[in-house]
């Protein structure tokens, strides 16, 4: 998944078989050679975003749960060992393991993805595609408004983010008034901003 | 880091709604980093990869109809998706080979093999031998690499070419399997 889902580190089990190199593999030919990029920490926003994911009160929000608020008893395949699953929350919205927020996790750490798609006649600002990948819409009007400035723009990508996470909860939860939904869309803004 | 700039790790995934069918993905912490060129720093690197990936399938069709793929006219389909994500620019595709078996077309497992394969010299390469075997000599580098044979093995294979006492890709497989990890 691109968005959400790409998992916090957690631990792995390896199923290989030992191989004669110690597990140092060469770098293959297609690849950039990035010295730092391995240890590349996540920082700020993703931070925030895993964190959030794993707060019981807020992991609903994690699109890769498809469990509902408040209700149930929440199981979770993550965790310890089981790093490299796909969304697999079921049930209620019970605590998220850690290292459950859903999709797998590569090199450069895992963290959310977002890809950005030029859709004039698409009144929306961001959605969540069928595979569950957040995409953001550059030809909104909001955001062509806001693209000259960097500082600006990164606020607005945030709250559409928000938002999408927001609706996206919203719609599988159903029982969601407006009210609880603005207020939270707040609440987690603010939230971020502390982050950023 | 050793005076290089940091690439920011992207991903090309396929999106329906895109143009050209694919879009650039990147983690929202390299996001909020970005410069107020973003937008068409993206826009650029895909039109990049969409110009390389479309050079490369061009490059990688037979001379005439009915004909395999020349050897050397792979290697040159081969070298432009290898220089591309190793060439300067401000983003490394992290998923390449899932995007490159997708937008090039070949299996995932042998993306890879592709890559090797075209990171081989100019005169590593003769039209005489067929890919085949160079698939198998892409698959076993690293550890001809590691035993300090990789070029003695491209000398011989070239040699071998050259001299038209080619062996099966059965019989090259189970020599190269020969050769010691390093």
């Amino acid at each position: 998944m691109a968005m959400a889902a790409d998992k916090p580190k957690a631990p792995t089990k390896t199923t290989s078989k030992p191989s004669s190199n110690c597990g140092r593999r060469a770098r293959p030919a297609g690849r950039a050679r990035d010295p730092g990029a391995e240890k590349r920490e996540r920082t700020g926003l993703a931070r925030f975003f895993d964190r959030l994911f794993l707060d019981p009160d807020f992991a609903f929000l994690n699109p890769g749960v498809g469990g509902r608020r408040g209700t149930g008893e929440g199981q979770g395949c993550g965790g310890a060992g089981e790093g490299g699953g796909g969304p697999c929350g079921r049930g209620g919205g019970g605590a998220v393991a850690e290292g459950d927020v859903g999709g797998r996790r590569g090199r450069g750490g895992g963290s959310l993805h977002m890809g950005f798609v030029a859709m004039q006649d698409d009144p929306r600002e961001g959605w969540l595609d069928a595979s569950g990948r957040m995409l953001v819409n550059t030809e909104h009007p909001l955001f062509i408004k806001y693209k000259s400035s960097a500082a600006a723009r990164r606020q607005r990508v945030l709250t559409v983010v928000v938002t999408v996470l927001l609706r996206n909860a919203a719609t599988r939860s159903g029982g969601m008034g407006a009210k609880e939904v603005l207020d939270l869309q707040s609440r987690v803004l603010a939230m971020a901003v502390d982050a950023w | 880091m050793t005076g290089m700039a940091r690439k920011i790790p992207v991903k090309i995934e396929a999106v329906e709604e895109a143009d050209g069918g694919v879009e650039v993905f990147l983690r929202l912490d390299d996001f909020m980093s970005t410069g107020a060129s973003f937008l068409a720093d993206m826009k650029a690197f895909k039109t990049s990869y969409l110009e390389a990936v479309e050079a490369a399938k061009r490059a990688d069709v037979p001379a005439r109809a009915g004909r395999r793929v020349g050897t050397r006219r792979r290697w040159a389909a081969c070298k432009i998706l290898a220089d591309f994500n190793r060439a300067e620019s401000k983003f490394e595709i992290i998923n390449y080979k899932e995007a490159y078996a997708r937008d090039f077309g070949v299996p995932l497992r042998s993306v890879r093999a592709y890559l090797d394969f075209g990171s081989f010299s100019d005169g590593d390469v003769l039209d005489e031998i067929p890919f085949s075997l160079y698939a198998e000599l892409a698959f076993r580098l690293n550890t001809l690499r590691r035993a300090g044979r990789l070029a003695a093995e491209k000398a011989r294979l070239v040699e071998m070419g050259r001299s038209g006492r080619l062996p099966t890709r059965d019989v090259y497989r189970r020599s190269l399997r020969a050769v010691p990890a390093g």
